[in-house]
């Protein structure tokens, strides 16, 4: 009995995790490259998890076709909030200070106060999801003893596919080359002809797009979505990202596996030791001092430079 | 200034204090004349009290704490489990105004030195890293509050809500001079520190932390003082703030709270004695005025407004106002 609930619980959490990293590396663009601390990176993953639920629920269209709905939302998104509120504060700046960084967290912060609250007036608190759809299969798989639904694995393949497509668009690419000369010194790319203007707008506009698009992971993992949701993406995200190194895509992948790997374990041993009831809200506490942990001890990450 | 700094005489004729003061005998003549509720009254100088808290870290030294609200919560729970377990502290609170503060000082103390032990760790961060650590902190401790406090009385307190017996509550006018007292003090507090030698220091934190370090202020330990200050006042307006509520949720660790402190400290102005103050009143006011006529869309409103604010006013209405001169003095000179 304890050891099943280990497993299942470190195969729920790790799957979570890969979600999670997913939904994280629009935030690791942001924060690395424009140093734009996106507090407000829950409510713009749900942006992309709504306008899915919404097209499928209310128009009948297919969550594909909301998916690709979800990235070009997510990119005209990127496009007004680069123009409309961070150009002002970092699009001409050649080296992004302390008080310009806090600006735009304040900006964001505001950003994702209209934003939820718009959530709770216009869509509503009550729950909402994709409710029997599961890419047209059967709705759980049975591995050994362990059953999980197939919505979580698929959106963890969905993942994976993401993060690669993101990480390939910015190794393999002459745009993704671009970004990463503007993040370690936008002077030095200004002068080999990089305009780094052009550059801090398309960051902005893949990384909320990206961001948008893993709202349909979250959608998928949760079931049905809250407002109140964001409420914990945006931290985890934050979590994840320090641990992964700021900027590093693929790290925060490995540190969304992580993190999700500590849930289920610490979730699985606080319920064996004390209680199953206070389990969910300890484990998720552990997550946080793993962060406080990381701040404090390797600031540059587990896999920076 | 000049020759008179330091002196009684320098501190009167300063708008500061008087603002201070009308302000107090605003609030006490509504109060007497029964303009406004006492609920409202609570409210609009919890809003300032919490406002002139985070001032003290966030304006002073330049340090964004989001995790402000987790001293809210420490103090509002220590609060309502000390009178809910405790006769004696029970008694001591219904004694009035005062007896609030003293067991209310009793629950902010033990937020302060929270504040202290983890500020003396979490202060080495700087920039956004500190204000992402501050955020985990708070969410850590939302988590473990949720999961803890259920099992010290799984019947009463389920889903981490304490709410008072109704021999615990007390007259809505004692939390109302409580409240009155706590906002006094942090304002004069403010007031105190921005004229003193600590003051300058923050100050030379905020500004430059390095060349700070070097000129011979001691950072760290400011810093942590600072922090464990504001800490202290937070969790005291909260611990009043949910007593005047009648229970404790934990929705005390709700980053809202931080919402409306850095939304008012940001209107008024950061960094500034009248900037809390300022900016606490037209809050309250937008608040009250977008709730009653926007329901449901004043959130929306107020978040555009502070973003217009950040992007076009970024040092808020005092920052604004000192610019401009009153028969050829500067107002600066006048405001600080």
């Amino acid at each position: 009995m304890g050891l099943s609930t280990v497993v299942i619980s470190v195969v729920h959490g790790v799957l979570w995790g890969i979600i999670l990293g997913a939904a994280s590396t629009g935030l690791t663009l942001l924060w690395g490259v424009m140093k734009v601390v996106n507090v407000a990176h829950g409510e713009i993953l749900l942006i992309g998890s709504y306008l899915i639920v919404i097209l499928y629920a209310f128009l009948g269209l297919s969550p594909y076709i909301g998916l690709l709905a979800s990235l070009a939302l997510g990119l005209i998104t990127g496009l007004a909030i680069y123009w409309g509120m961070l150009h002002k504060l970092v699009g001409k700046v050649e080296k992004v200070t302390l008080k310009i960084e806090m600006s735009t967290l304040l900006i964001m912060f505001a950003l994702s106060v209209a934003l939820s609250n718009s959530y709770y007036h216009f869509i509503g608190s009550e729950p909402k999801g994709l409710g029997l759809w599961h890419f047209g299969l059967k709705s759980s798989i049975d591995i050994g003893s362990v059953v999980v639904r197939t919505n979580s694995i698929l959106a963890a393949i969905v993942a994976v596919i993401i993060v690669a497509a993101l990480h390939l668009l910015l190794t393999r690419t002459t745009l993704g080359k671009s970004i990463r000369a503007v993040m370690q010194d936008a002077q030095a790319a200004s002068l080999v002809g990089i305009n780094p203007v052009r550059i801090k707008m398309l960051t902005t506009m893949i990384a909320i797009g990206v961001t948008t698009l893993s709202g349909f992971l979250i959608v998928l993992h949760e079931t049905a979505i809250i407002p109140g949701t964001a409420l914990i993406y945006t931290p985890l995200a934050f979590v994840i990202v320090v641990l992964g190194g700021l900027g590093n895509v693929l790290g925060s992948f490995i540190g969304g596996i992580i993190i999700g790997l500590i849930y289920g374990l610490s979730k699985a041993i606080i319920a064996l030791t004390f209680n199953p009831l206070a389990s969910a809200p300890l484990a998720l506490s552990t997550a946080f001092i793993v962060l406080i942990l990381v701040l404090l001890f390797k600031p540059e990450g587990l896999f920076g430079r | 200034m000049g020759s008179a700094k330091g002196t009684v005489k320098s501190y009167i004729g300063k708008p500061t204090p008087i603002l201070i003061l009308a302000l107090t005998i605003t609030v006490v003549f509504a109060r007497i004349f029964n303009v406004a509720t006492l609920d409202t009254l609570v409210i609009f100088t919890y809003f300032i009290t919490i406002a002139a808290s985070l001032n003290i870290i966030m304006g002073f030294a330049g340090y964004v704490s989001f995790g402000q609200c987790v001293f809210l919560g420490i103090g509002a729970y220590i609060y309502a489990l000390s009178i809910y377990y405790v006769p004696w502290m029970n008694t001591l609170q219904k004694i009035g105004g005062e007896g609030i503060i003293i067991v209310g000082l009793f629950a902010s103390s033990i937020a302060a030195l929270v504040a202290a032990v983890v500020g003396a760790v979490v202060l080495r961060l700087r920039g956004a890293f500190f204000a992402i650590a501050t955020i985990g902190l708070d969410f850590a401790a939302m988590y473990i509050v949720m999961g803890i406090v259920p099992f010290i009385n799984p019947e009463q307190f389920y889903g981490a809500q304490v709410i008072l017996p109704s021999h615990c509550l007390v007259d809505k006018s004692a939390t109302f001079t409580a409240m009155l007292i706590t906002m006094i003090t942090v304002l004069v507090t403010n007031y105190l520190i921005k004229r003193s030698k600590f003051g300058m220091g923050l100050v030379s934190i905020r500004e430059d932390e390095d060349a700070a370090e070097v000129m011979g202020v001691p950072t760290a330990r400011y810093k942590t003082l600072a922090y464990t200050v504001s800490a202290l006042f937070t969790a005291l307006a909260g611990a009043i703030f949910y007593l005047n509520g009648g229970g404790v949720y934990s929705e005390a660790f709700d980053l809202a709270h931080t919402v409306d402190m850095i939304v008012m400290i940001v209107i008024g102005g950061l960094g500034t004695v009248l900037g809390p103050l300022i900016g606490g009143v037209i809050y309250y006011w937008l608040y009250d005025t977008l709730l009653i006529h926007y329901p449901g869309v004043n959130l929306i409103i107020l978040g555009i407004i502070v973003a217009l604010i950040i992007l076009f006013a970024p040092e808020g209405v005092v920052g604004i106002l000192r610019k401009y001169e009153v028969r050829g003095v500067r107002l600066r000179e006048i405001l600080e």
